[in-house]
């Protein structure tokens, strides 16, 4: 070849690598926002309720900026969380149409199932990307959360925060040689973060010392307890839900027709197995936990663990993790935390989703708001700001968090999110409180339930008929797939 | 007021003219039906109707989607089988005579107290009526915060005096503490109503009875508390009736957990949180059936009180 | 009494006031706290603080609590005349001529023997197909509901006191059966009047379920506004006490100036004095 022409290939092969990087790197960095919201025809204003809390606080700061874009006035309705479920329900089986945007915590979206919108539909008729662009946000969100979002196969509504659980250990004292050391010597095995029951029986047992007692060498000023818990009458299900997924059983196992479709709920006598192992062990593991862990909701548990009076929280919502190792950092200053699944590795899962209601009068406009609020922009206003975790996992890895100052805590959480999910994912579609109408209902019914026994109400054989009955009893009233006990 | 007038006749009377409108809806026979129809209105509108409606329903089963099913009785037969349903009566009742009477006996003492005018009066009176004014929403917020175990005023308090930290939610105790903040809003009721009484009490009576030489042991057991008779009926019947639909301390505090699920409250969850509209009216009906039974007994024994001592 | 009865009677009382008095005064500290200072365990925080605004900042900014104020006003006044309006009819008619025979009134009072829960679902039904949700109409005629069985009572009460031959001195001068209620009646039962509206006033004022239920934005009052800051993971009590604050002073005020009237509506005219 002549050098002039080799010259021009060369020119032209960078310009068309160059061309390339360019369009690779734009679409790698192409992520939908604000920006991208089409002109919306539809300018009627639309109604959304929402909780009370840090995070929303933040949002809808920004939510403002989306009205400016689109023309679209957004009304905010502030209610208590505890009673955004009774609140939109009623609207919503009253046919109101009231609420466009509604706030739906996962557990109850096969209930409203009838009432929200396939998303999809939505994304086909109103998104010039179409059903594609729109699958293509979401792929980035995680597989379990989506899944707690669908009902029957359609997507009905996209995260917001989760709540998804975790263990939270005293990682400085795992680490601690002195500990280690004792450990071996009187349990026969390395000490790490617990990964069967025993282990953790093991473990809480050998945490929990008297005041003057040692803890890494230092004399203690106060009862230490080998675990905190949330034993009472609000997230002891949940707690519970961890365990028993664990082992692989459920509150009621999910039967299937050939073509997928739902067939029947079956309460097999392997559930019922597993129940009560899960409650007796638990209540086991009590004895280990401080006294107040018998009325304690997750503030409880966290500040005992924050405070330094807990090394385990078998259980928790990693949502709270940076919160507890806050609070840790300022009685323990060089205690640190670390997160890990949960004995089983299923930890109970949700978020509070967003999604929108058939009867809007304004359902494009719907549409775009609940995408943007699952965007990656306003996700990270949401982490950043509001303090919750998304269920983005393209945000879970944004460097931001994963800088040295940010590692830990927030980093951690992060990357302990995404692990747990891609491991999780195969088993979510069974889970049964996301395939029946009736979860939200059952799960009310266990919250007190399920807090019998540990208070020494009922014993665990009466707990567990009675939660069997009256699942089957809701289910029954609620659902239409049968429901039946083995 | 003379609007149209028309002349009949009636036999054996010559020419009477007939009453226009008003003056029949004001006529001595008529009047006092007259001025009940606004009340009668509403009544029938906003009482009949609800009540219709929840009677209809508790022979259903409905969780307001799709149809009601017809169930006869089944609701009613259900309720009576019902330990939780069971169980809230008796929590409720639990509470009831516990804040009647400490309500009584702290208003009694109060009263005793306070029966003579003393200086600062008006301030203490002030002061004292302001548990009854506030929204019991917002009493209930607040003391579910006062009785937190780590941050509680209360505890805070308890902590820098040297004592142990309370767990006031825990299941043996918190229906105490409901009951306690049911007492602390509601004792000025009884204190002032039984101030008043012993304020009107003829004064010769006791006068008579001291120089006679009674003990005032003898002159509160056999002269006080029988003329104060009246008073006391009226405060446990109202407070019965108040008592028995007891909901809002619970809203912002226990929510119905760790065994204080009262009455209203199990109503409330039936209703509103499982949408059980069938067995939520059966409860309604039920719950007010009961009510009623009490009242009209109380009822009946206070106006024959009230009647005899008038 | 003595000078040792004295003591123990100042400090009987002062106990009782400090009882009463300082979870109210608990609010008013509350809401000039930063959020350290609420969620501490030191005691002397309780008393000594920063003093902030932020609280009230927070709650005027973000929050429409001007206009559910408005709102509440608005609903309470109204709803509170209507239902004297209807009350005293109907109070005066079973005071002087005991219609019904007692089962009227008892029905009427009865009214508040049904648990209000569930009368809420039929009512939403109902005001949905009317319209009337999220309207202060529509929360007012529910207000006057619940207020007429109490209103009905008090006054029958007060209705009762006044004696018959006034009446009927009136009736033989030739005065209608109207202008005896209007003239003669009406005046003499004017304190009984003013205790009712207080009462009814402040039940509606500090109401707050059918508020709830009711009402989204548009006719929200501010009993519910306060309520919402109840989250899931913290309750704000801040804005929650700054709320509170103003919320309860228009009723800790008329307390003061009403006290005579308040306490005579509490012992129904069942007591002379």
């Amino acid at each position: 070849m002549k050098r002039n022409e080799i010259r021009w290939i060369i020119g032209i092969a960078m310009v068309v690598v160059f061309s390339f990087g360019l369009v690779f790197s734009g679409f790698a960095q192409e992520k939908f926002g604000l920006k991208n919201i089409p002109e919306i025809k539809n300018k009627k204003a639309i109604n959304m309720m929402v909780e009370t809390g840090a995070a929303w606080d933040k949002v809808i700061e920004y939510i403002k900026q989306f009205e400016t874009a689109t023309g679209v006035k957004v009304n905010i309705e502030r209610v208590a969380s505890p009673v955004v479920y009774s609140k939109e329900n009623v609207e919503l089986m009253a046919g109101t149409g009231y609420y466009d945007v509604v706030y739906v915590e996962t557990s109850w979206t096969c209930e409203w199932s009838d009432y929200l919108f396939n998303l999809e539909e939505l994304a086909a008729q109103y998104d010039p990307n179409g059903v594609a662009g729109f699958q293509e946000d979401i792929q980035n969100i995680s597989p379990v959360l989506l899944r707690c979002g669908q009902a029957y196969g359609e997507q009905k509504v996209l995260p917001f925060y989760t709540y998804h659980m975790g263990m939270f250990i005293r990682q400085d004292v795992y680490d601690d040689p002195t500990e280690q050391a004792n450990f071996k010597a009187k349990y026969g095995y390395d000490l790490k973060p617990p990964a069967t029951e025993k282990e953790l029986y093991d473990q809480a047992e050998f945490f929990t010392r008297k005041k003057g007692e040692l803890l890494k060498g230092q004399p203690l000023e106060h009862d230490l307890y080998g675990v905190a818990m949330m034993a009472g009458a609000y997230q002891i299900n949940d707690e519970i839900s961890c365990r028993i997924w664990g082992k692989g059983g459920d509150y009621a196992t999910v039967v299937r027709n050939e073509d997928g479709s739902l067939k029947e709920f079956v309460i097999t006598a392997k559930d019922k197995e597993i129940l009560k192992e899960a409650l007796t062990e638990y209540k086991n593991l009590l004895k280990f936990a401080p006294a107040g862990c018998l009325t304690a909701n997750f503030d409880f548990a966290c500040a005992q663990q924050g405070e330094g009076y807990a090394i385990i929280q078998p259980h928790q919502f990693a949502s709270l993790f940076t919160w507890t190792a806050d609070l840790l950092k300022q009685h323990v200053p060089d205690g640190r935390l670390g997160v890990y699944p949960t004995i089983g590795g299923q930890p109970y899962t949700g978020a509070w989703s967003l999604g929108v209601a058939k009867a809007s009068k304004n359902p494009e406009a719907a549409y775009w708001l609940v995408r943007y609020i699952s965007s990656y922009e306003l996700q990270k206003v949401l982490m950043k700001e509001g303090g919750q975790f998304s269920a983005r996992m393209d945000l879970l890895l944004d460097p931001e968090f994963h800088t040295p100052e940010t590692e830990y805590p927030l980093g951690l959480t992060c990357s302990y999110l995404v692990d747990v999910w891609k491991n999780q994912a195969p088993y979510v579609d069974n889970y049964w409180y996301f395939n029946t109408r009736a979860g939200g209902k059952v799960y009310e019914m266990q919250m007190n339930a399920l807090h019998k026994p540990m208070a020494d109400q009922v014993t665990i054989d009466e707990c567990v008929q009675e939660v069997v009955a009256k699942t089957i009893e809701l289910t029954s009233k609620f659902d239409t797939v049968p429901i039946r006990e083995e | 007021m003379r609007e149209e007038i028309t002349y009949g006749t009636v036999a054996g009377y010559g020419l009477t003219r007939k009453s226009t409108i008003w003056e029949t809806l004001t006529s001595e026979r008529y009047f006092k039906w007259t001025l009940l129809i606004p009340l009668i209105i509403l009544l029938g509108i906003f009482m009949v109707y609800p009540l219709l409606y929840c009677a209809y329903y508790s022979f259903h089963q409905w969780g307001m989607r799709g149809d009601a099913l017809y169930v006869g009785a089944q609701n009613y037969r259900q309720l009576l089988n019902d330990k939780a349903f069971l169980e809230s009566l008796y929590q409720t009742f639990k509470v009831l005579i516990i804040c009647i009477v400490c309500e009584l006996l702290i208003g009694l003492g109060l009263a005793l107290l306070w029966s003579r005018e003393f200086r600062g009066e008006n301030v203490v009176r002030g002061l004292a009526l302001l548990p009854l004014l506030v929204a019991p929403l917002i009493l209930s917020l607040l003391w579910n915060f006062m009785f937190e175990y780590d941050f509680g005023a209360v505890n805070i308090v308890l902590q820098s005096l040297g004592l142990n930290k309370i767990y006031w939610w825990s299941p043996e105790r918190a229906l105490y503490s409901i009951c306690f903040i049911t007492i602390w809003q509601w004792f000025p009721f009884a204190t002032f109503v039984l101030v008043a009484g012993l304020r009107s009490l003829p004064k010769d009576v006791f006068e008579a009875a001291r120089v006679d030489g009674a003990s005032p042991w003898y002159t509160f057991r056999r002269l006080t508390l029988p003329m104060l008779s009246p008073l006391i009926m009226i405060v446990v019947v109202l407070r019965t009736m108040w008592l028995i639909r007891l909901f809002d301390p619970l809203y912002g505090t226990t929510r119905g957990g760790v065994q204080t699920e009262l009455l209203d409250w199990m109503v409330y969850r039936t209703a509103f949180i499982y949408f059980d509209i069938g067995y939520g009216s059966t409860m309604a009906i039920f719950s007010l059936v009961l009510t009623m039974a009490i009242c009209a007994i109380m009822f009946r024994i206070l106006m024959k009180a009230l009647g005899g001592t008038k | 009494m003595g000078r040792f009865g004295k003591i123990i009677f100042w400090i009987i009382t002062l106990s009782v006031l400090f009882i009463i008095v300082a979870p109210l005064a608990w609010i008013y500290l509350t809401a000039f706290k930063s959020p350290n200072d609420i969620f501490t365990t030191d005691v002397k925080k309780l008393v000594f603080f920063k003093f902030t605004s932020e609280n009230f900042q927070r709650l005027f900014r973000e929050f429409p609590f001007w206009p559910n104020f408005v709102n509440t006003i608005i609903i309470s006044t109204t709803s509170t005349l209507v239902v004297l309006a209807i009350s005293a009819l109907a109070a005066y008619s079973f005071a002087r001529w005991n219609t019904g025979r007692g089962h009227l009134l008892f029905t009427t009072i009865s009214t508040r023997m049904f648990p209000g829960v569930v009368a809420a679902i039929p009512f939403f039904v109902l005001y949905r197909n009317l319209g009337l949700l999220d309207t202060r109409f529509g929360l007012t005629l529910l207000h006057i509901y619940f207020n007429t069985s109490f209103a009905t009572f008090l006054l029958y009460g007060f209705f009762k006191e006044i004696p018959e031959e006034l009446e009927q001195a009136a009736m033989i001068d030739g005065y209608s059966r109207v202008d005896i209620f209007r003239k003669i009646v009406m005046p003499l039962v004017r304190p009984g009047l003013a205790v009712t509206a207080v009462f009814c006033l402040v039940w509606s004022w500090n109401e707050f379920l059918f508020s709830f239920l009711f009402t989204r934005v548009a006719a929200r009052p501010v009993t519910v506004l306060i309520s919402s800051f109840w989250g899931s993971i913290e309750v704000q009590y801040g804005p929650m006490a700054a709320g509170a604050a103003i919320a309860i002073l228009p009723t800790l005020v008329i307390a003061w100036f009403m006290q005579r009237y308040i306490i005579r509506g509490l012992t129904f005219g069942a007591v002379k004095g």
